[in-house]
Order: structure tokens, then C-alpha cells, then sequence
């Protein structure tokens, strides 16, 4: 018996051992790098069905691979009034961010400028959903991709690209490759850490 | 003499209170862990408390029968799958238990 049970602790470890597969950040850089060749050549369609189905895709494989292995949870929803407001929030607080940076660096009527800050404003809004993550989690990696959202959102704004967005394009290409990659390995040390129970396992129940 | 004893008792009796079915090691794992969410299959109860299938199926069986769990059936891919959830009952009986420890234990 545990000396203390401390259930926020016991809640994070259980959401952890839940995203061990890797799969959500897979899955979330495909979307950013579907995203960054949505700036580039509009597959508009492509993008959106990507989105909408994202849940269903990463469910399916889930079934398939995760489940299998270490079995199933499901978390209590969090309140969407809640969550809402905290989106919100974050999100007006990036603008205000932005907007401030813009007034000081330049006219924040100039549209080059805007896109040429296009990455760091990417890089903060990705701080959100990554921040939200490690604060369910706990794990540090999460706000290993957060800072480093951060760092190459700030870094592929400060380069001069030239024209139009290619500047923001290779930052969602590069974030969301990096995503995918992470997620790749991941998800192959997943398999590799539990590999198929050889019998399935009974509850006992008729 | 007779007063401290009587006091002693006095303090200890919320001891008598504690719920035994929740009490038990591996039943109070299984509680906790279902605390914390919604619900969770059989195979993932196993892993994240170290129990054997007999052991969990035998714990769960009598946390089922005080009404504190409820086994959901569903089918994914045409295959029969358990879930198990802790009722609203289970959840006001580990969170009295809670305060009980916490008064007891200080």
C-alpha cells in the first residue's frame, strides 16, 4: 500500500501511461506540416478532412496497437465552459503579445511585418495546447516542445525569408516534421517496450 | 484513570466508522485509480495495479457488489469489452473514506 495516495499525482501518471504511444504528437505534426503546404499550395479539403478526422484516425490506431497493450482509459471531460475561457484567455493574450511587439518594432498597419512575425505568433499558440498537456501529464517533455515552439517561432521570424510566407511555412514544416518524427520513435519504443500479451486477458466475468 | 481511558476511546472511535471494504490494500488501489477517471478497461486496472486477473476480477467482483463499481459491456470491433467506472455511490464512499483516514490519521 502506497505510504501517501496523492490523486492529482495518481490522475498524472494515469494520462501519461495513457499517451505513451506517442501517437497525439504524430498526429498533431501532421496537421502543422499539412498546414504549413496549405500556405504553400492550397489543399484546402485535404487540411480540413485531416482535422475532422484526426481524433477518429489516431482512435482507430489506438485500437489496433495501444489498446492491445496496455489496456483502455477514459478521463472525465473537462468542464467546456472552463476550457473555453482559458482558450480565450491564452489566445488574447498572444494577440495582445503580438500586437505590442508589432507597435515596437514597426507600423502594425504593415502586412509584410505581420507576416514576417507570422512564425512566433504560431510558436505562442502552440505553447497552449503543449503547456496544457505537461500541466495533465506532468511529463517534462511537453514543455520540451512548448520552449522549443517558442524558440523556432522566434528564430524563423528574426531570419529574412524574402517573399511572402515561406518563412512561416518552413516553420510549420520543420515543427510539424520534428512532431512526426518524435512521434514516430515514440511509438515504435512503445511497441517495442510492450509487445503483445500472448493470451487476451479475461476479467472473469460471464 | 478511568476518564483518560474513556477519552482515548473517544478518539479512536471514528476507527469503527472506516470502510473495510475499501480499507483492503489492493481494493483501495483499484478505488483511487478509478477516482481519477471516467472509466478503464480490466487490462489497464492490471497494469497500473500489479494485480493478477484473478486477484482484480475477485476485488472488482465484491466493489461491484456493494454498488460501489459498475461493469460496463460494450463491443468494440464485434468483440465484448468490459469497462469498469465507479458509481456515484463508490465515488461518496472513497471520499469519505478519505476524510475518515485524515481524521483518524493526523
Amino acid at each position: 500500500m502506497p505510504a501517501t495516495i496523492d490523486l492529482p499525482e495518481i490522475e498524472k501518471e494515469v494520462y501519461r501511461d495513457s499517451q505513451q504511444d506517442g501517437l497525439m504528437e504524430f498526429m498533431m505534426g501532421l496537421i502543422l506540416m499539412t498546414f504549413g503546404g496549405f500556405f504553400y499550395s492550397p489543399i484546402f479539403v485535404f487540411y480540413i478532412l485531416l482535422i475532422v478526422f484526426s481524433g477518429k484516425i489516431v482512435e482507430s490506431v489506438r485500437r489496433r496497437y495501444t489498446y492491445p497493450r496496455i489496456g483502455v482509459v477514459k478521463f472525465r471531460e473537462e468542464n467546456p465552459k472552463d476550457a473555453l475561457t482559458g482558450v480565450f484567455l491564452f489566445e488574447l493574450a498572444v494577440i495582445v503579445i503580438i500586437f505590442t511587439l508589432l507597435s515596437i518594432s514597426g507600423d502594425v498597419q504593415d502586412y509584410s511585418l505581420w507576416v514576417n512575425w507570422a512564425p512566433l505568433f504560431f510558436g505562442m499558440i502552440l505553447v497552449g495546447p503543449f503547456a496544457h498537456a505537461a500541466s495533465r501529464s506532468g511529463s517534462v517533455r511537453y514543455y520540451g516542445y512548448a520552449i522549443l515552439s517558442m524558440i523556432l517561432g522566434l528564430l524563423f521570424s528574426l531570419i529574412e525569408f524574402g517573399s511572402g510566407c515561406t518563412g512561416l511555412i518552413l516553420y510549420l514544416v520543420i515543427i510539424g516534421g520534428f512532431l512526426v518524427l518524435g512521434g514516430l520513435v515514440i511509438f515504435v519504443c512503445f511497441l517495442r517496450k510492450y509487445p503483445l500479451p500472448e493470451t487476451e486477458v479475461h476479467d472473469g466475468s460471464k | 484513570m478511568m476518564a483518560a481511558s474513556e477519552t482515548g476511546s473517544e478518539e479512536l472511535r471514528p476507527i469503527a466508522g472506516i470502510d473495510r471494504l475499501i480499507h483492503e490494500p489492493a481494493r483501495l488501489m483499484i478505488m483511487a485509480y478509478l477516482y481519477v477517471v471516467e472509466s478503464a478497461d480490466f487490462l489497464f486496472l492490471m497494469r497500473q495495479t500489479g494485480l493478477t486477473a484473478g486477484n482484480l476480477s475477485s476485488h472488482t467482483s465484491k466493489l461491484a457488489a456493494a454498488g460501489y463499481l459498475e461493469v460496463v459491456k460494450e463491443f468494440v470491433d464485434r468483440k465484448p469489452h468490459t469497462m469498469l467506472r465507479l458509481t456515484d455511490t463508490g465515488r461518496d464512499a472513497f471520499q469519505e473514506y478519505r476524510v475518515g483516514m485524515m481524521q483518524v490519521l493526523r
